[in-house]
This record gives structure tokens, sequence and C-alpha cells, in this order.
């Protein structure tokens, strides 16, 4: 029997990522029931997939259908939500990232449901792909020292990836113009992009550097993204992004330079179910090499990988959850400071 | 023809290459000397190819004569197929070198920040460890961003390369492999396009470039070499100052 899935949030998320995915792994996972704040989109949803639907978590939570929790509700709701879930009883939490947007909140989260026994995953999809599990394999084979981590990302809207896996109404317009020049936006900008968006690699930087020391400059981008640097267990790391109105197709690269070669990461488009990412290894010398992709990515493996905890096959890493999301917390806090700090300056 | 004047084996390989339009002069008598300084080598060439320009503040004025730079790794021909953006929002560049060659290849990335920014660069933050730099500029308005990766010194095969990036809703990408062989694609929301490789010698595009110079039209290369030399110092003293100890 597949397990029963209640899925907070309605949105975009949802119908173009999860539920899309969680067809694909229809023999461990079932939709049983749908929520959202108000909007009324979950009985959308719910409806196609003979599922119950709500407004709030309330009900959905009571439901005793529900046995896992996806949590896709905006960023700052993720902590109460899986705290409540915890009480509710339920077996397992997928929580989209970021898992909290403070460390308090990420504490007193992961220590709910590790006294709970709830098993508890962050939809880090990046960490996911099969890919970086083989770029991890090279660079401890190789025994690379990592020298600099540098990320690139210029994303076309979203609506152009969620027309190729849903229906719906896609929003229309344009990122609202921000004035990047007001120090408290600019600071708002940067950390609230660092911990939604940069939270998408966040946790590979931190496998990669564990300890966060400083950030050595942080500025919005224009119309919306960051350019953003930091020392980090002593590796230099750089990640910019920019959101764009329109354009050629997403780019999301992860470049490692390490003593023995450099490695490239190019992750497929977001929402799309395209196979693993590209792993490309550059040596000194000149040397090119690339990994096959795989057909699997990271969306589907995390649910997987969620399948694995439940059924005792893999543990949960609390500490890891914990650490990253406390890491991403202050990477992302201290690069909105260093961002306001930039503009007073 | 014009007279051409070069030491080195590679220039005369180049004027071998240019039969009807050049031959090989002696200095005194030389329209075009090809150079590593701006001294007075020159004579009374009008203008000067200058080879691997090493300290760029060391070097004379030219009095007057044109200068064409020959680069490693940023061709002319390549620079202007990549073009200017003025519609990118973000401009970075990503290089790896060997500790030996940083200014050289450093330079030269800065170069295309400033080519495809189309805009003269400020640099507001420098960091550096011995295994690395970064490094944020400004373009007009726009944020442009430097990342270098150190290689061991010791490694003979060692080659430097780099890669540079224009994001806008387009998107221009510049890679350029340990030859100094680039390769330039362009992506829209219609594809990716992979512009057609320059396979001319660089040496016989410098000359050529001399030649189109002499009528009196002198080219920016050393204006931009002044200008990407003097970012790159600035970027690489905050590399000198990591060597140190504390």
């Amino acid at each position: 029997m597949p397990w029963g899935v209640g899925v907070i949030g309605a949105g975009p998320g949802v119908s173009a990522l999860h539920l899309p995915t969680l067809a694909r792994v229809r023999d461990r996972f079932e939709v049983v029931h749908v929520s959202d704040a108000g909007s009324g989109r979950a009985r959308q949803l719910a409806e196609s997939l003979g599922a119950s639907h709500s407004h709030g978590v309330v009900d959905l939570l009571a439901d005793p259908r529900v046995e896992v929790v996806a949590i896709c509700s905006p960023p700052e709701e993720h902590a109460a939500q899986i705290r409540a879930a915890v009480e509710a009883g339920v077996r397992a939490i997928l929580c989209e990232k970021p898992l909290a947007t403070t460390a308090e909140d990420a504490e007193a989260s992961v220590r709910a449901c590790r006294e709970a026994g709830v098993g508890l995953l962050v939809g880090t999809n990046h960490l996911f792909d099969p890919a970086w599990g083989r770029a991890t394999h090279h660079l401890i084979a190789r025994r690379a020292r990592v020298q600099t981590v540098s990320i690139t990302v210029a994303l076309p809207p979203n609506g152009r990836y969620h027309a190729l896996v849903t229906e719906f109404e896609q929003a229309r317009g344009s990122h609202p113009r921000l004035d990047h020049d007001d120090p408290e936006v600019a600071g708002a900008i940067v950390r609230r992009l660092m911990i939604g968006l940069g939270i998408h690699d966040l946790p590979i930087v931190r496998d990669l550097a564990p300890d966060f020391d400083r950030i050595l400059y942080a500025r919005p981008v224009a119309p919306i993204g960051y350019a953003v640097g930091f020392v980090s267990s002593g590796v230099l790391v750089q990640m910019n992004a920019v959101m764009l109105g329109g354009g050629a197709d997403a780019l999301w690269r992860i470049a490692v330079g390490t003593d023995a070669d450099e490695l490239e990461v190019e992750f497929r488009p977001a929402f799309t179910h395209d196979g693993s990412a590209l792993v490309r290894v550059r040596s000194p010398g000149g040397r090119t090499v690339e990994y096959p992709r795989e057909p699997s990515d990271g969306y589907v493996a995390e649910w997987e990988a969620l399948s694995a905890l439940i059924d005792g096959v893999q543990a949960v890493e609390y500490d890891a959850l914990l650490e990253d999301a406390v890491y991403a917390v202050a990477v992302a806090d201290a690069a909105g400071a260093a961002a306001r700090e930039g503009m007073l300056s | 023809m014009i007279g051409v004047h070069a030491d080195e084996p590679r220039y005369l390989v180049a004027i071998a290459e240019l039969p009807v339009t050049c031959r090989a002069a002696a200095e005194d008598g030389a329209a075009v000397v090809v150079t590593r300084g701006l001294g007075p080598a020159l004579h009374g060439a009008s203008v000067a190819v200058l080879v691997d320009p090493g300290a760029v503040e060391d070097l004379d004025d030219p009095a007057g004569r044109a200068v064409i730079v020959d680069r490693a790794r940023l061709r002319a021909d390549v620079a202007a197929d990549a073009g200017a953006h003025p519609g990118a929002v973000l401009l970075s560049a990503h290089c790896v070198t060997t500790a030996a060659e940083m200014r050289d290849v450093v330079r030269d990335a800065v170069g295309w920040l400033r080519t495809l920014g189309g805009e003269v660069l400020g640099l507001d933050e420098a960091h550096a460890t011995p295994q690395g730099i970064v490094a944020l500029l400004r373009s007009g308005e726009r944020a442009a961003t430097l990342a270098v990766t150190v290689l061991a010194d010791g490694d003979a095969a060692a080659r430097p390369r780099l890669r540079a990036l224009a994001v806008g809703a387009d998107r221009v990408e510049v890679l350029v492999d340990g030859l100094g062989a680039a390769a330039v694609s362009v992506s829209t929301e219609a594809g990716t396009t992979l512009l057609p490789a320059r396979r001319e010698a660089r040496e016989r595009l410098a000359l050529r470039r001399a030649i189109d110079a002499l009528p009196g039209h002198p080219a920016p290369d050393l204006r931009d070499l002044r200008h990407d030399d003097r970012i790159a110092a600035a970027i690489l003293s905050s590399y000198q100052s990591s060597l140190s100890p504390a």
C-alpha cells in the first residue's frame, strides 16, 4: 500500500513540482489530501486526484489517511507546520526548502521530529540529484582539496517550465521594480533570495566547505538577483543569480575548483524531469571528461529517499538537516546585512 | 609591401602568411615593429605590435604611434564576435591559472568583462587566499564578478583557461582553452548558437590589424591594456597579501 500524502500548499510548486513527481512514485505514495491557505486552488488539484481538500492545516492533519506530509507553503510557515505535523502524529515529513528561516526555528523543528521519531527530509533537490552523488564521489576519489566554488544561475520565468509539466493559469506581468538603492530593500532582497533561491545550493556548498567564516561582499542584481561572495572553511565561494523576464534557457552551474581539477555541474531546468545534471571535469592539462547523465532527477530522488527513511532503509540525518539549515540562515543573514551595509557605505 | 620587423619566429611565420602585403624588414626600415616594449627599438616605425606585454606600468609612451596588442586569451576578432552587451544585467568571469601566469590571465579575464560589458570597470572588492581570488566589480550600474582558481606551479602540464559570461535575456559565453582557442556561444529563447571558430593565427591577425592601423587609425588596444592591467593589479594585490605571513 502506498503511503497517504497530505500536501500543504497548492501553489505552482505543488501543481508543477510535487504532484507530477508523486505521480512518478505512485507505487510508494498517494496524494490523499491537499490544503491551501484560502485561495481555493486545493480543490481543483485534489479533485483531479480523487483526494480531499481543505483550507489551512487542521483538517489535513486530522485526516486519518494522511501518513506523510509535504510542506510546500511559504518559507516562513515551514517550521510551525513541521511542529504541527509532528503533534498530529504523522510518520514522515518532506519539507520544501528552506527548513526554516531562523536558526531557532530550525532547531525546534528538528528537535521535535527527532524526539517523536518522525522522518524528516528537506527538498534540496540538487543535493539529491544523482549527478551530485557522482561529483562527490569524484572529489573523494581524487582526494581533491576544494579551493573555490562558483555558482552561476540565470533563470527565465518559471512559467516556461510549468507549462511543460502541468496546466494552470500562468501569472502575468513582470517582477515589481525594486529600489535597489534603498539599503533596507537591498538587504531584504538579498537575504530573501539567499534563503529562497540560494538554498538550492547552500547544502552543497556546506558539503564542500562546512564552516561559514565571513561574507566578503553582497549586492542585489536587477531585475531581481544577487551577487554574493563569502569564505567558508577557507574556501572562496561566489554565488551569482538573476531571475529574468524571458530569454535563454535556464543556466544553473556549479564550478568547483580544486588542486586536482575543476568540476562543473550543470543542473537541468527546474520543474522538468529531464534526467540528472551534467558533470564535467576539466584537468589542468586540458583533458575534459563528461560523466554520462542518469535518467532520474533530484525531485524523484528526494521522494525515493523519503520512502527509504520510512522503510527504515536509511537513517534520518537530523544533525545534517539542522546544520544545513543553520548554515543557510547564517549565510543569508550575513549577506543581507552586507548588502544593506554596502548601500549605506 | 609593408616592411615588418620581427625577431619572434612566430611573427616571421605570420609575415610568410601575408606574402602580398608584408615583407620582413630591418628595424630602421620597418613601418611595423613587433616588440615586447615601447622603447627605442621602435625607431621610425608607425605601428608597434606589442607581444606578451609584461609589466604594463613600465611601458614607455608610444609617442604617437599606433599600438596593436597581441593578447593570448583576448583576440580582437573573438572580442568583436562576442561584442558588447549593454542589455546584460550581470557579468562574470572565472579563470584557472598557475601563479606564474596569473597576471596575464587575470588581465585578460578583466578584459573580457570590459569587452562584454562595453564599459570601463570599477573594482569594489577583492579577496584572496593562496588558492584563489574572488572579486566584485562594477560595469556601469551592473555587477561583474571574477573568480580565480590557482593551480599548483609544479604541474608542467597545467594550462590556464578562462570563461566569461554576459547574462541578460540573451546570454553570451566565451570559453578560452589552454591553447588560447576561444569558443563563443550565444543563447537566446530560440536556442544556443556556437559562433564559427576563428582559426587565423593570432600573430597574423595582429599584423593585419597593425597594417590597418597604418593610415592613422589608432586602435584602442593600449588604452584597454592599461585599463585591464590596472584593475588586474589591484585584484592581484589581495592575492599577494594572502601569501604574506600574518
